[in-house]
């Protein structure tokens, strides 16, 4: 135990990194690395000992033992399992995960029954992969397992469509260019070539979200309007660059306005100018409409001219 | 080595983790429970107590030391035996969140909201305090004490449809406005929580945003009570067809609405919602991203074309 005398007097030397127990400081290192992290190996987890600056030093496999016996007497469930012969540590549940309330477990459960209600299995297993990592909640094992068992989702697909629907998450994960064959919103049909990212669903509608390798730009596709698609043998690159979208708020809503994630702010006095970063256009305009004439896209001019474009397509039908 | 055998300092330090992590402790508190553990059974000295306690700050956690304005209790602000969340896992949330959007009742949302916010204070990554900011700025906004207290003062008034007297901040450098409204339900949009009411001010229905209303009494004026009562029964019905979309991918716009497949084009769709509030629908029509023509009332379809018109304008330079 390194430990610097520390004698009597009023207040403690804080803060001075000599003036800890380091074998439990070790220890409890130890714990955090792995309610951080999922897996650690023997060597991955002293390593990570050896690297920190307190510690710089490796301990034996005893040692390492002990340690973790010791956070199972507290309460740890550690498992080892094995992943290509090598033993890795992976923290189960311990007593400083999250907790969550009553009231809280009943809002994630209704969340996910939702979920479930919709076609992308893949995301609602994710999700429920990550609150298991990241908090304990109570009946939680038996509340998934019922979930997934059911045989039947409520999720209103045909199976042609649910057949559809699977072969664009397959092109997804399979990385390479797609030709598509789509019908815009003026009903023309257009061929794209385009290196598809993932299938999302927003307001009910499944869509393809794909990046343009000729403009960099990020665009979705309703599934419904892919006329024909076949893959190309060409690798996808993903080389998207984002763009910054300058935006003015005017009057009440200059005022009121909170920004969205990756947006700044310039307050101008007679209007706020607002900047934001992103690699998609067609939904933050889709957001800028319902602003009315308090928001006005200033750049770059094919932002500015969608916009009108769109302003234009609803004022012919409304 | 034996078997069982275990690390005695490291375990009393996670046993005084634990216990500060539910409740802040005075240092004879601390002692009073290592005596009563049948694994420690012993008291420590103040000494070891703060080398315990710097050892945990080394480790990364925030701990209050004692004071008279603690009444001399140790506090755990925060540790960091939590989870970090990567940036994949941060997408996640934020696209399953979006996925959810609109579809949650207003109790699981508040309590989402209230989840969230626990997580992030609490996530080990190094930019934990700006985390909720990035990826959640309405939400980082977003006062969820004062909106629970606010919802519970609220809900019997809107359920024995009392006239109430509001004192609403619209801007925060103003002084609040005086309303008389009679409260009708709260709920939820975009992720803010709003009194839906109807006011002697607006004849549409109002939408408050709760964290504004800085506060507010029940009122006893019986004509006012009776016209505003009155009105609460009357709804606008609007009619729209939705432009080339088919009735399985249609979000429904409001609470009360029919939709069925246009007679005349089953490529389109009819949909009508009864209303006290056609600001909101014309809101929810613009940002809905579909194409549509509003066939009832008329007064609905002239105010979409004239703020259409208006923004028009500002492109036509």
């Amino acid at each position: 135990m390194i430990w610097s005398g520390l004698t009597k007097r009023e207040e403690p030397l804080e803060d001075k990194p000599y003036n800890l127990n380091i074998s439990a400081f070790r220890l409890l290192y130890l714990y955090k690395l792995l309610s951080q992290k999922t897996f650690g190996s023997y060597a991955d987890l002293n390593r990570a000992l050896t690297e920190h600056p307190l510690i710089a030093r490796s301990v034996s496999q005893e040692t390492l033992t002990k340690y973790l016996n010791t956070l199972r007497m507290l309460g740890c469930q550690i498992e080892k399992r094995d992943y290509d012969g090598k033993p890795l540590f992976h923290l189960e549940t311990h007593p400083c995960k999250m907790h969550v309330s009553e009231e809280e477990r009943l809002a994630l459960f209704n969340a996910i029954s939702h979920l479930m209600q919709q076609p992308l299995l893949t995301r609602v297993k994710q999700w429920v992969y990550l609150l298991q990592k990241i908090c304990d909640i109570p009946d939680w094992e038996n509340f998934v397992e019922g979930l997934f068992q059911q045989t039947e989702f409520h999720h209103g697909l045909l199976p042609e469509e649910l057949q559809r629907l699977e072969c664009f998450e397959k092109y997804c994960q399979e990385g390479q260019l797609l030709e598509i064959r789509y019908i815009d919103n003026n009903q023309d049909l257009l061929t794209r070539h385009i290196e598809p990212k993932e299938v999302i669903l927003s307001k009910r509608r499944l869509f393809l979200m794909g990046y343009d390798p000729k403009f960099s730009t990020k665009m979705r596709f309703e599934l419904d309007k892919i006329q024909s698609h076949r893959q190309l043998p060409n690798r996808i690159r993903s080389q998207v660059v984002k763009s910054t979208i300058t935006f003015k708020l005017y009057d009440k809503m200059a005022k009121q306005y909170i920004p969205y994630p990756g947006e700044t702010l310039l307050d101008k006095g007679e209007f706020l100018l607002v900047k934001h970063v992103t690699d998609e256009l067609q939904p933050l305009l889709q957001r800028l409409l319902k602003y009315g004439p308090l928001c006005e896209v200033i750049s770059p001019p094919n932002a500015r001219k969608e916009m009108s474009q769109l302003i234009t397509q609803l004022l012919e039908t409304v | 080595m034996k078997q069982g055998s275990f690390n005695q300092t490291a375990y009393r330090i996670f046993l005084l983790i634990q216990w500060l992590k539910e409740a802040a402790l005075t240092y004879p508190q601390i002692n009073e429970r290592f005596l009563r553990h049948e694994k420690v059974k012993r008291a420590v000295s103040q000494d070891t107590l703060w080398l315990y306690i710097n050892t945990l700050k080394q480790l990364g956690c925030e701990i209050s030391r004692p004071s008279p304005s603690n009444q001399f209790t140790y506090r755990l602000k925060y540790h960091p035996f939590q989870v970090f969340l990567s940036d994949s896992d941060l997408q996640l949330m934020v696209g399953t969140l979006n996925q959810l959007d609109g579809q949650l009742d207003d109790m699981t949302y508040f309590y989402l909201c209230q989840w969230l916010k626990r997580l992030f204070e609490n996530v080990s990554n190094s930019n934990r305090g700006s985390l909720l900011v990035d990826y959640f700025p309405k939400l980082a906004n977003l006062n969820l004490n004062r909106i629970e207290q606010i919802v519970c003062e609220l809900q019997p008034y809107c359920e024995a449809e009392t006239l109430l007297q509001i004192y609403y901040r619209n801007d925060p450098g103003q002084e609040p406005q005086e309303m008389v409204v009679l409260p009708k339900n709260i709920f939820h949009y975009q992720g803010q929580f709003y009194l839906n009411a109807l006011s002697t001010r607006h004849s549409d229905g109002s939408m408050l945003r709760l964290d504004k209303i800085t506060d507010l009494h029940p009122l006893e004026d019986e004509g006012v009570l009776k016209e505003l009562r009155d009105r609460k029964h009357q709804k606008t019905l609007v009619q729209v067809q939705i432009l080339n979309c088919q009735l399985r991918h249609y979000t429904p716009l409001a609470d009360e609405e029919m939709v069925t497949p246009d007679p005349d084009n089953p490529a389109h769709l009819l949909v009508q919602i009864q209303t006290e509030n056609p600001f909101l629908v014309k809101q929810k029509l613009l940002a809905s991203g579909y194409l549509f023509k509003v066939l009832a009332p008329k007064t609905l379809q002239t105010q979409l074309q004239s703020t259409l018109e208006e923004m028009k304008a500002l492109y036509s330079v």
